[in-house]
C-alpha cells in the first residue's frame, strides 16, 4: 500500500504541524505559528499542502507530434555517439598498430612505453569546457630570462 | 599541613608534567611543519612540471641516432591545444532544447509567487511583468517559439509611475551587471593560423613548417638517441625546433600511431650514413596548456595551429591519410 518512506513523511509533517501549532497558550501576533513566525506557516504550506503536479494532457495529434520529435532526437543523439565510438576505435587501432610495430623494432623502447608512471595524476591545468571563454583566453608565457650557468 | 603538603605535591606534579609536554612539544619534528603554498591565482601562473620520464639506465648520454635495420628511430610529437569552450549546438538541438523548455512550463505545478518574492519589492513588480507577456505571448499562439521579452519590457518601464522607475534605476544599479565574453575572437576574424585563441571550439594540432619545397608540413620530429626513451626524445626535439616556452603534458608513455617512409634517393647519397635508407616515426600525444610556439629557423621557418579538417590544406595528402585517424574530428 504506501510505502515506509510515504509514512514516515507524514508523520514528520503532522509532528512537525503539531509542534508548530497547537498550543493551548494562544501568542500575540503569529497565531499558532512555532517562535511567533507567521513565515513558516507559509513554509509548511508551500512544501507540504502544495497541491501534486497534475497529469500531462495531450491530444492525440500534440501526442503523435511529441512522439515524432522523442524519436528524431534519440536517433540524433544515437548518430552522434556512434560518430563518437567510430572516431576512438580508429584511434585505438592506429595506437595498437604503433604499439605492435614497436614491440617488433627495439625491446627497450617497447618496454619504457608499456610501463606506467606509478604516480601519475592528472593536471590542473585541463580546463572544464564553459559557454563563453575567460577574459584571458590565453597565457602567452614570457620564456625564461637566462639558462642557468650549470646546464 | 596534609593539604599544604597536597597543595605542594599536586604543584610539583603539574610543572613536571608541563614541563615533560612542553619538551615533547619543542622537539617537533620537521616533517610535521606545512610547506608554505600559494594558493592565489595569479594571472600567470607558475609552469607545468615536465612530465617525461628519463630512462633509468644511467649510462653516460649520447648524441648517437638509434638506427635499427637501416631505419632511423623518430619520435614525432602530436600536440594539441584542447577545446577551451562547449561546442555550438546544432539548429535541431536548439530548436529540442527550446521544445523541451516550453513543455516543462507548460505542464509544471503552480508557482508560489507570494513565497518567493517580498510583497511590494522590485523583483515582485519583475515577475509580475514577465507573467503577464508570457500569458500574452501564450495567448496570441506561440506554441513553440518564445517571443522576445526585452523589447516589451522596456517599454513598460517607460509607462511606469515616477517613484518605482527610481527604485528600479537603484536596485538595477546595485545588481552586477554580467559580461559575457565572445565566443568568435579576434583571431577567428584575422584567420591567424599561429594564434591559439582561434577556433575555441575546436582541437586545434600543431604543425611545423621545414624548409623545403616537398613534405613541407608535418608534425614537429626528431630522431631518438640511443640512451633515450620516446617520451624523451619527443620532448628534447620540441623544446629544440618549437622553443622552450609551451607548458606541455605527455599523455602517457604509448606511441598513438606511427609512419615510415623511405629517404629520397639523393638525399641518401648525400648524407653521412648511406646504410640508413627510411625513417620510422612514433607519435607521442602532448597537450600545451600554456606559452606558444618559438621557431629555431633551422629546421623549422613556420607553424600553425588547425584543426583536423583545415590540416588537409597543409600536409601532404599520403601523410595526411596517415595521421588524420590519429586525430579528433572535434
Amino acid at each position: 500500500m504506501s510505502s515506509p518512506f510515504a509514512r514516515t513523511a507524514l508523520t514528520k509533517a503532522t509532528s512537525l504541524m503539531r509542534a508548530g501549532g497547537s498550543s493551548a497558550i494562544p501568542k500575540k501576533g503569529g497565531g499558532n505559528s512555532l517562535n511567533g513566525e507567521p513565515r513558516n506557516d507559509l513554509i509548511k504550506k508551500v512544501l507540504f499542502d502544495a497541491p501534486p503536479r497534475p497529469p500531462v494532457r495531450l491530444s492525440p495529434e500534440d501526442m503523435t507530434r511529441h512522439e515524432t520529435i522523442e524519436r528524431a532526437w534519440k536517433l540524433v543523439r544515437q548518430q552522434q555517439k556512434q560518430a563518437q565510438e567510430e572516431g576512438l576505435a580508429r584511434k585505438f587501432e592506429m595506437m595498437r598498430k604503433a604499439n605492435a610495430e614497436l614491440e617488433a623494432t627495439s625491446a627497450q623502447l617497447f618496454k619504457h612505453s608499456q610501463t606506467k608512471e606509478r604516480h601519475a595524476v592528472f593536471p590542473r591545468q585541463l580546463r572544464t569546457l564553459t559557454d563563453t571563454p575567460p577574459k584571458q583566453i590565453w597565457n602567452y608565457r614570457q620564456p625564461a630570462a637566462a639558462p642557468s650557468p650549470k646546464a | 599541613m596534609s593539604s599544604i603538603l597536597r597543595t605542594q605535591v599536586l604543584r610539583t606534579a603539574v610543572r613536571s608534567l608541563a614541563t615533560a609536554t612542553r619538551s615533547q612539544i619543542q622537539v617537533t619534528p620537521a616533517r610535521l611543519t606545512v610547506a608554505a603554498r600559494s594558493y592565489t591565482s595569479a594571472a600567470a601562473p607558475a609552469p607545468l612540471k615536465s612530465n617525461i620520464s628519463s630512462t633509468s639506465s644511467a649510462v653516460v648520454s649520447s648524441t648517437k641516432d638509434l638506427i635499427i635495420n637501416s631505419q632511423r628511430i623518430v619520435a614525432g610529437a602530436v600536440v594539441s591545444r584542447q577545446p577551451l569552450i562547449l561546442r555550438d549546438l546544432t539548429p535541431f538541438e536548439k530548436e529540442y532544447f527550446l521544445y523541451q523548455k516550453n513543455l516543462e512550463r507548460d505542464h509544471a505545478a503552480a508557482f508560489g509567487a507570494e513565497f518567493y518574492f517580498k510583497k511590494g519589492s522590485v523583483a515582485e513588480r519583475r515577475w509580475k511583468q514577465q507573467e503577464a507577456e508570457r500569458q500574452a505571448a501564450a495567448a496570441s499562439g506561440a506554441s513553440s517559439t518564445s517571443t522576445g521579452a526585452k523589447g516589451s519590457r522596456s517599454s513598460k518601464g517607460a509607462e511606469a509611475v515616477q517613484d518605482e522607475v527610481t527604485e528600479e534605476d537603484r536596485v538595477a544599479a546595485l545588481e552586477a551587471k554580467i559580461q559575457f565574453n565572445d565566443r568568435i575572437t579576434d583571431a577567428d576574424r584575422k584567420n591567424d593560423v599561429r594564434s591559439l585563441e582561434r577556433a575555441l571550439a575546436r582541437t586545434l594540432y600543431l604543425i611545423v613548417k621545414k624548409p623545403r619545397e616537398q613534405h613541407a608540413w608535418q608534425f614537429p620530429q626528431g630522431g631518438v638517441r640511443v640512451c633515450e626513451n620516446l617520451q624523451e626524445a619527443t620532448g628534447r626535439e620540441l623544446a629544440e625546433e618549437c622553443g622552450s616556452n609551451m607548458d606541455l603534458w605527455f599523455v602517457g608513455r604509448v606511441p598513438i600511431g606511427h609512419y615510415q617512409y623511405n629517404f629520397p634517393k639523393d638525399f641518401v647519397a648525400k648524407s653521412s650514413n648511406t646504410a640508413v635508407k627510411g625513417a620510422k616515426v612514433f607519435f607521442m600525444k602532448a597537450h600545451i596548456f600554456a606559452g606558444q610556439v618559438q621557431v629555431d629557423n633551422k629546421e623549422v621557418v613556420d607553424f600553425a595551429w588547425v584543426t583536423k579538417q583545415e590540416m588537409k590544406d597543409y600536409v601532404a595528402p599520403e601523410y595526411y591519410e596517415a595521421v588524420k585517424d590519429m586525430l579528433s574530428d572535434f
